[in-house]
């Protein structure tokens, strides 16, 4: 029961943090518990799913996009004035859309039903995989290659 | 195990997977083409390619086989001969686009296993589009035919035009998905959370509803006219074109446009047919404005790939008249007809133009003058291509356009047909203007003729006769059906006439 009772507050914390820290490493660093704490309060409303591909999703995605966007060009250290709180409530907005989420009942429409669409989008992310590698690989000596076989 | 038998049993009630069989076979030749690849580690390129066609064969000689039948696969497919003409005009394309690339292998550097791969996955996307009647089926096929398309225009990464037509074909589909999106998403929540098309027009009341549907129907209009490159939503086709390697281009222009005209038409039909003199007038006007201005535009350019981006522009405007005339007793058979040969016609030319980029790299339409001493095999069949692009008889493009415009005129749309005809003869004169060009000896040929070589290829010397061929294979396949199918017309006309749903 505590760590509901601490989530919330965690989360804003860090929500803060994430937009008032003057060096952008510990914005991306302090994002990871806003997710995390917020998908811990969805399973008390029932949606068990939600706050799966909540965590899936944002931290595993967006929080690993952001940190690649804060290595690669040179980020000055600097101070940003904006104020957005819009972590705490997305959770709630989600909750009231949608009616059922049991992880049983959308399994079972996903592959019966909805065969066909779930196929064709394993094959995009297939095809979306390949493609990315085929335009941005770079064959040359200085790059180290794994040996696979 | 009681969940699992239950699910079994679900699952053998839902589904007939002898209806997607020729798409299951595509996926099989997808997945062999990786893992050989793999194996054999980037050697050996050309038996990929012969995977993939005889993977495309197989898929014909089966959907052949389940043209007679008519089997609906429970809430996503439905296998009636339109849907089932739409997959094999796909297959036909696939096939014949491939056999034009199967000299790239030679005469390039870059990763080559990947683009048999690109192209099955383009025409899985397009086969399944063809067959949808779902909401969810549409937007997925839709953009994986958009995705693959999208990795197929910016194959040649080296090239900066190629990267700017990857950019801007990525942009259109983004815009153009988000479009239809919303468009469904209003059909979706006004028809009561169903997404089956035929569910949706059941359940939504016309009549209390009408100014949604406008809307819903506005927005389903321009993310599929972008697809289409009509007018105003053609600005990308010319780069795009001019960008992309050429069998890259030979490949999604027919592809991409059949696919998206089986969409617009199932579409339309279906679900607007209270709309029909709305959304008719609105088609009629992007319809003749698309062939106006592809056909004046096209007489001023100087790139032979531009110069066919904007003639095919006019050509999907003349395809918008037959979608128009359908009627109860003929059906889509004018649409289907011009369709088929359309396709003949625009990858026989991309046929021709493809091994003399090679040869010579340039694109410039004054380079082709005096080809006609050079390789008179390529100037004859690009002759017979381009007349029938024309419409001249007896060529097929005139029995195509001929039958087109006379079901126009039957369902009076009498605007259209004139404009259409009008804009026809214009469109003669650019395309004689490069025959002219071609056939006319000149004493000073052009540097880059000088050096034209017919049989060699330019980087390797050893080459099989087998592969050589391949190219020329698919130019005479392509120059029988521009001019026969015109001759056999009522065969394809008896065949196409039963699909009105």
């Amino acid at each position: 029961m505590l760590l509901f009772d601490v989530s919330p507050g965690m989360a804003l914390v860090s929500a803060v943090t994430v937009i008032r820290a003057k060096n952008p490493v510990h914005s991306v660093l302090f994002f990871i518990p806003v997710p995390r704490n917020t998908s811990g309060l969805l399973p008390l409303s029932g949606l068990d799913f939600f706050a799966m591909i909540f965590l899936v999703v944002h931290i595993g995605a967006i929080a690993v996009s952001l940190s690649f966007v804060v290595m690669m060009p040179d980020t000055k250290i600097e101070e940003i004035h904006e104020n957005i709180l819009r972590y705490f409530p997305v959770g709630g907005i989600i909750g009231l859309i949608f009616r059922w989420t049991n992880l049983e009942t959308l399994g079972n429409l996903l592959y019966t039903n909805y065969s066909v669409p779930f196929l064709v989008s394993s094959l995009i992310s297939l095809v979306a995989m390949i493609g990315a590698i085929v335009l941005t690989i770079h064959k040359s000596t200085k790059v180290k290659r794994q040996d696979v076989f | 195990m009681n969940d699992i038998n239950s699910f079994l049993s679900r699952l053998n009630s839902t589904i007939n997977f002898s209806t997607i069989l020729p798409e299951i076979i595509l996926i099989v030749g997808l997945i062999t083409i990786v893992i050989t690849d793999l194996v054999n580690k980037g050697k050996n390129a050309i038996f990929l390619y012969k995977i993939f066609l005889i993977s495309t064969l197989v898929s014909m000689g089966i959907l052949f086989y389940q043209l007679i039948s008519v089997i609906a696969f429970e809430d996503l497919y439905t296998n009636n001969i339109f849907n089932n003409l739409f997959r094999f005009f796909i297959l036909i394309c696939s096939f014949i686009s491939v056999l034009l690339s199967v000299d790239y292998v030679l005469c390039s550097k870059i990763s080559l296993a990947e683009f048999p791969l690109f192209k099955i996955s383009a025409g899985l996307g397009g086969m399944i589009l063809s067959c949808a009647t779902n909401l969810i089926t549409i937007y997925v096929s839709l953009e994986f035919l958009a995705l693959s398309s999208c990795f197929l225009s910016g194959y040649t990464k080296r090239d900066i035009r190629s990267n700017e037509a990857s950019m801007k074909f990525l942009l259109m589909s983004g815009a153009s998905s988000s479009s239809l999106l919303y468009g469904f998403s209003l059909l979706y929540g006004f028809s009561d959370g169903q997404v089956q098309l035929d569910n949706i027009i059941d359940k939504i009341s016309f009549s209390q509803y009408l100014p949604i549907i406008c809307i819903s129907a506005a927005f389903i209009l321009a993310g599929t006219a972008f697809k289409l490159s009509l007018f105003p939503f053609h600005q990308w086709t010319p780069d795009v074109y001019e960008g992309s390697p050429t069998r890259v281009v030979a490949f999604f222009s027919v592809t991409s446009k059949v696919a998206a005209l089986s969409l617009f038409t199932r579409l339309f039909r279906l679900i607007f047919p209270y709309l029909s003199n709305e959304w008719h007038i609105v088609v009629e006007l992007l319809a003749i404005s698309s062939m106006i201005l592809g056909n004046l535009i096209a007489v001023t350019q100087r790139s032979f790939k531009r110069m066919l981006a904007y003639s095919s522009i006019s050509q999907i405007g003349y395809v918008m008249i037959g979608i128009l005339a359908a009627d109860l007793e003929n059906g889509y058979a004018s649409m289907l007809t011009y369709t088929f040969i359309y396709i003949f016609m625009n990858l026989g030319t991309f046929a021709r133009i493809t091994p003399f980029s090679l040869r010579t790299g340039t694109n410039n339409i004054r380079d082709y003058a005096g080809l006609y001493m050079k390789d008179p095999v390529l100037t004859f069949s690009l002759v017979l291509c381009l007349l029938s692009l024309g419409g001249i008889p007896p060529l097929s493009g005139f029995f195509g356009k001929h039958y087109l415009f006379w079901h126009g005129w039957k369902a009076g749309l009498y605007i259209s047909v004139t404009v259409a005809l009008v804009t026809s003869v214009i469109s003669i004169y650019y395309y004689l203007k490069i025959i002219k060009l071609m056939l006319t000896k000149t004493t000073n040929l052009v540097d880059t003729l000088k050096t034209y070589e017919k049989q060699k290829s330019l980087v390797s010397s050893v080459i099989s006769t087998k592969l050589k061929s391949s190219v020329e294979m698919a130019m005479i396949l392509c120059a029988l059906a521009s001019t026969l199918s015109g001759l056999f017309m009522d065969p394809i006309i008896k065949i196409t006439r039963n699909t009105f749903f």
